[in-house]
């Protein structure tokens, strides 16, 4: 079996926030980003507050451990940010709390992907009810 | 909880009985003779030791014992049957022309690869989605100058069977010689040269709970066929494979083959009961099974997939109780994915959940019963947070 550090195998097995959110309720975004083919699948969702902080989380994944791992990481970190700390948080935080092994951080770049374009659709909504 | 292995077509545990007959031959104070001395008693007891094996080999084979060259693995046999056949038909203007088969082991296309680059043209037969070549297809690529067809007796990965009576019958009124890869099927299978129709055939003893570090390549000795050695520097083993003979692997072997041969009739049953209790008991879990390879296949080979879950994440929920082989894509992390399954055409899906389970003699009815529970566990947790789960058409 590859090596995975702790704090992958932890995340793994949590699967914090694992499922999808309801998708009727305000300042709600979604993204799938990634395909089977190529090993990686994710859809991400989250919701803001009405003072535009991340309020939930959901997600569903297609994956290696690390790909997994990476969005329970999210789902745990993210709530109570606001759009700037989430986003900064979304860019480069996770590799380092997760050690997560360099030859599938490609991976762990889709599960980003999928979580800035999910916030960045939330935030619009956001914009749009104001 | 004990780890159930279940990856007996990787290596198998070395029988007791094997081991015990090994022993004399590491001791300090005998057994260590070198076989080539034959001068004195160390040295011809060495040889007689080494031919006793020889015999044992022929006998499982039900082949003239002379036609046995231990090797180092079935990879050396391999590529002295490949590569040494090509040169000297080369060499001698007898062919320079391959046949092998899209799903064959790495050794079988890496050393048709070699003997390409050293001027060998090279045809490789592709499969169906059952994993099987055409008979058709393989008399179509037949030429004047074919000097080799090289095939494999079980799929390593997928269990599935060539029919290879049915290919020599195809060769008989051809010049080409056929290399069977065996290693997979002894002892799960009757492997007799005559009824096979080999000309080449390679084993390695560690597949059938002999020990590791020693193979065989079975050549017909009347009419002596020809190989070029791959190396040089001494008279052994007919000057074909020099380099001195590890007796205690040898007589290792020997007594592997002998082990196999008294347990091949109700080995080879109970195996099959063994892979369909696994097989049904998945299918019958409700979890989207699919199974990779059909038609005649050997006992204690299943591949199966398990599509809308990812085989990596699969196996970081069961591999701290079962040992079992991931398709090669997810441990790898090529992305590629098995050669074998690409080649039949298996979908990405089932592509990158593929597994094979492979059974041996120390596997019983409740280490299948707790492999069918663990992954069906570890499957439903798995597709309760995939993206694919919805779009699964769950098959039983």
């Amino acid at each position: 079996m590859p090596d995975y550090s702790a704090a992958v195998l932890d995340h793994f097995r949590r699967a914090t926030g694992a499922g999808l959110l309801d998708p009727g309720q305000p300042r709600f975004g979604t993204a799938t980003v990634g395909t089977v083919k190529s090993g990686v699948k994710v859809v991400f969702q989250l919701g803001l507050s009405a003072d535009g902080r991340v309020d939930r989380v959901g997600w569903l994944a297609f994956g290696c451990p690390s790909t997994i791992a990476c969005c329970s990481w999210f789902a745990e970190a993210l709530p109570g940010c606001d759009v700037a700390t989430a986003e900064a948080l979304l860019h480069d935080q996770v590799m380092q709390a997760l050690a997560v092994a360099r030859d599938v951080r490609a991976r762990v770049l889709v599960v980003e992907d999928a979580a800035l374009a999910a916030l960045r659709m939330a935030d619009q909504e956001s914009e749009r009810t104001r | 909880m004990p780890l159930i292995y279940l990856d007996h077509a990787a290596t198998t545990p070395l029988d007791p009985v094997v081991l015990e007959g090994m022993l004399p031959w590491m001791a300090a104070d005998s057994g260590f003779g070198n076989p080539a001395s034959a001068s004195h008693a160390f040295g011809a007891e060495a040889a007689s030791a080494v031919e006793r094996a020889r015999r044992q080999v022929a006998s499982l084979l039900q082949a003239p014992p002379e036609g046995a060259i231990f090797t180092g693995s079935a990879t050396e046999a391999i590529n002295l049957a490949i590569l040494g056949r090509l040169r000297f038909a080369m060499q001698r203007g007898r062919g320079r022309h391959i046949i092998t088969c899209a799903t064959e082991h790495s050794a079988v296309l890496a050393a048709c690869e070699q003997a390409q680059r050293e001027g060998a043209e090279l045809s490789v037969l592709p499969v169906d989605a059952a994993g099987r070549i055409s008979l058709a297809e393989l008399r179509s690529e037949l030429r004047d100058d074919t000097a080799l067809v090289s095939l494999m007796l079980v799929n390593n990965e997928t269990g599935v069977l060539h029919d290879i009576p049915a290919v020599a019958t195809a060769l008989r009124e051809h010049s080409a010689m056929l290399h069977v890869d065996a290693t997979q099927a002894i002892g799960k299978l009757p492997v007799q040269v005559p009824a096979l129709g080999a000309d080449l055939l390679s084993l390695s003893a560690h597949k059938f709970h002999g020990p590791k570090g020693v193979g065989v390549l079975w050549r017909c000795p009347r009419p002596r066929l020809r190989l070029q050695p791959l190396q040089f520097g001494g008279g052994q083993e007919g000057g074909e494979r020099p380099g001195t003979q590890a007796v205690h692997q040898i007589v290792g072997l020997g007594l592997a083959c002998e082990q196999a041969g008294q347990y091949l009739g109700s080995e080879g049953p109970r195996l099959k009961a063994l892979r369909d209790r696994l097989e049904q008991g998945l299918f019958d879990a409700g979890i989207p099974v699919q199974c990779n390879g059909a038609g005649p296949r050997a006992p204690h080979i299943s591949n199966l997939s398990f599509p809308g879950v990812h085989g990596e994440a699969l196996l970081a929920e069961v591999g701290e109780e079962l040992a079992i082989a991931a398709g090669s894509a997810c441990t790898s992390r090529s992305g590629r994915g098995s050669h074998v399954l690409r080649a039949m055409g298996v979908g990405d899906a089932a592509l990158l959940s593929a597994f094979r389970f492979s059974l041996g003699r120390g596997s019983r009815e409740a280490d299948v019963d707790q492999a069918v529970s663990v992954f069906s566990r570890a499957v439903r947790r798995l597709l309760a947070i995939s993206p694919e789960a919805a779009g699964v058409a769950r098959r039983a």
